[in-house]
């Protein structure tokens, strides 16, 4: 979750938002609920890389770095206590255990995260009404990711002023009181007026939106989607991972 | 939902608009509970903090409901998010389920009914369920590949840190976390917002 650019009539990013679906797609379900065996050993460090590679591709170095230095990290650390340090005591397992979590979450997150930074509001909402979504999930969706920019910079300016006005140590619930309260009482003001803006501008109208969006599949989309599905396949010849 | 019928039923732009709103802000303060969570030991913990602090803005907009729909389109949006988030896709499932239960409990209560809304909430908050279950799925393929990789030993102590009946505690354990954040929410509620006529 982070801030939005403001959206612009350009294209913004070079894969299409149902791509980044796709992407997402397989590497949530391949890398989380798949298994570690045959072929799946192959797709598991292609899956790892993609997210490090769309990254790279958006010029998002620092992430991208910070993603693979965690997964290598992640997998050395993993080799090193398999191979040097045969007992298992719980600190091991431990280790082992945030290895395997850090190595199972960590793509679906960044890619995750690459998706809501790269793609504007326009972009995924046009994307979404040409896979025939419903109007009833778009609008929210749309809503939510516009929102949360808000939220975030209303949130901190809160937190400013309960420093200023020196509340800002209390601990537990009254913590939330102080800070989600305030937040959710200019929330529902700011949605409020929102929701006005978004009606004169025929929100909800009964009749096709338009989008200055350009979206549409370029040979990038071609090859991540065709490695994507080649991914899911193989999942899928071997028996969804185990699962079923 | 039909394409173009201005009834009473169908869920309006206004309303949609809110429920983004809400979704939103639901989504802030989980992933606020969420990252308090985040040392992998005491992920499960996850399913304690969501349910309490996710009550603070649910209880408000369940007290708002009155069209059926919108604690489902609500709950399916969460869902979309985990998804996009990483935490794969049977959040989504979970999030209907649940969500759509929550919904006809609050139906049953005609949306007016506080005690409704309480259990509504409880209900709903058992969606974080589908976070912890990729891993439960795929457990025993885990297992067998840390059994293969480090030993018997090393699999069956992870056994016992993982283990398969997590997911009714689990649901147990978010169901009545649940009710605390309703019951702080509903407090909240009470002190602030209808003292300071915010409808």
């Amino acid at each position: 979750m982070s801030a939005q650019g403001t959206p612009t009539a350009q294209r913004s990013t070079i894969l299409d938002p149902r791509t980044k679906l796709l992407v997402l797609a397989s590497i949530s379900t391949v890398l989380l609920t798949g298994g570690y065996d045959g072929a799946l050993l192959v797709v598991r460090p292609i899956l790892s890389l993609l997210p490090f590679v769309l990254l790279l591709m958006e010029r998002k170095f620092v992430l991208a770095i910070g993603y693979a230095s965690l997964v290598a990290f992640a997998t050395a650390l993993q080799y090193v206590i398999t191979a040097y340090m045969p007992s298992f005591g719980l600190v091991t397992i431990l280790l082992l255990l945030m290895c395997g979590f850090a190595l199972r979450l960590a793509p679906g997150i960044a890619t995750g995260y690459y998706m809501v930074t790269t793609t504007t509001v326009n972009e995924l909402v046009a994307g979404l009404e040409r896979m025939h979504i419903p109007q009833t999930i778009v609008i929210p969706l749309a809503v939510m990711f516009r929102f949360v920019p808000t939220l975030l910079e209303e949130a901190s300016a809160i937190g400013r002023a309960v420093r200023m006005r020196g509340t800002g140590n209390n601990r537990g619930l009254s913590f939330l009181e102080y800070r989600l309260v305030p937040l959710m009482m200019c929330s529902i003001r700011i949605g409020e007026e929102l929701s006005a803006s978004a009606l004169t501008r025929g929100l909800g109208a009964p009749c096709k939106r338009t989008s200055i969006s350009t979206i549409g599949f370029h040979l990038a989309d071609g090859v991540v989607g065709a490695i994507c599905i080649g991914c899911l396949a193989i999942f899928a010849l071997q028996g969804f991972g185990g699962a079923l | 939902m039909g394409a173009s019928k201005p009834d009473g039923k169908r869920l309006q732009a206004k309303e949609l608009i809110k429920i983004g709103v809400f979704a939103a802000i639901y989504i802030v303060v989980i992933g606020i509970a969420g990252s308090l969570a985040a040392i992998p030991v005491f992920v499960p913990l996850a399913a304690v903090l969501v349910p309490i602090l996710g009550g603070i803005p649910m209880m408000y907009f369940l007290t708002k409901v009155k069209k059926f729909g919108m604690v489902v389109v609500l709950s399916l949006l969460v869902g979309l998010i985990m998804f996009m988030g990483g935490m794969g896709y049977f959040s989504i499932f979970t999030t209907l389920v649940f969500g759509l239960a929550a919904e006809c409990i609050l139906k049953a209560g005609n949306y007016q009914n506080a005690r409704n809304v309480v259990l509504a909430y409880a209900v709903q908050s058992m969606w974080i369920v589908g976070n912890f279950l990729p891993f439960v799925f795929t457990r025993d393929a885990f297992l067998a590949q840390q059994e293969q990789n480090l030993g018997a030993e090393y699999a069956s102590q992870l056994s016992t840190l993982m283990p398969e009946w997590i997911v009714p505690i689990l649901l147990v354990v978010a169901f009545l976390s649940g009710l605390v954040g309703a019951f702080i929410g509903k407090r909240l509620y009470r002190k602030h917002f209808e003292r300071s006529g915010i409808r």
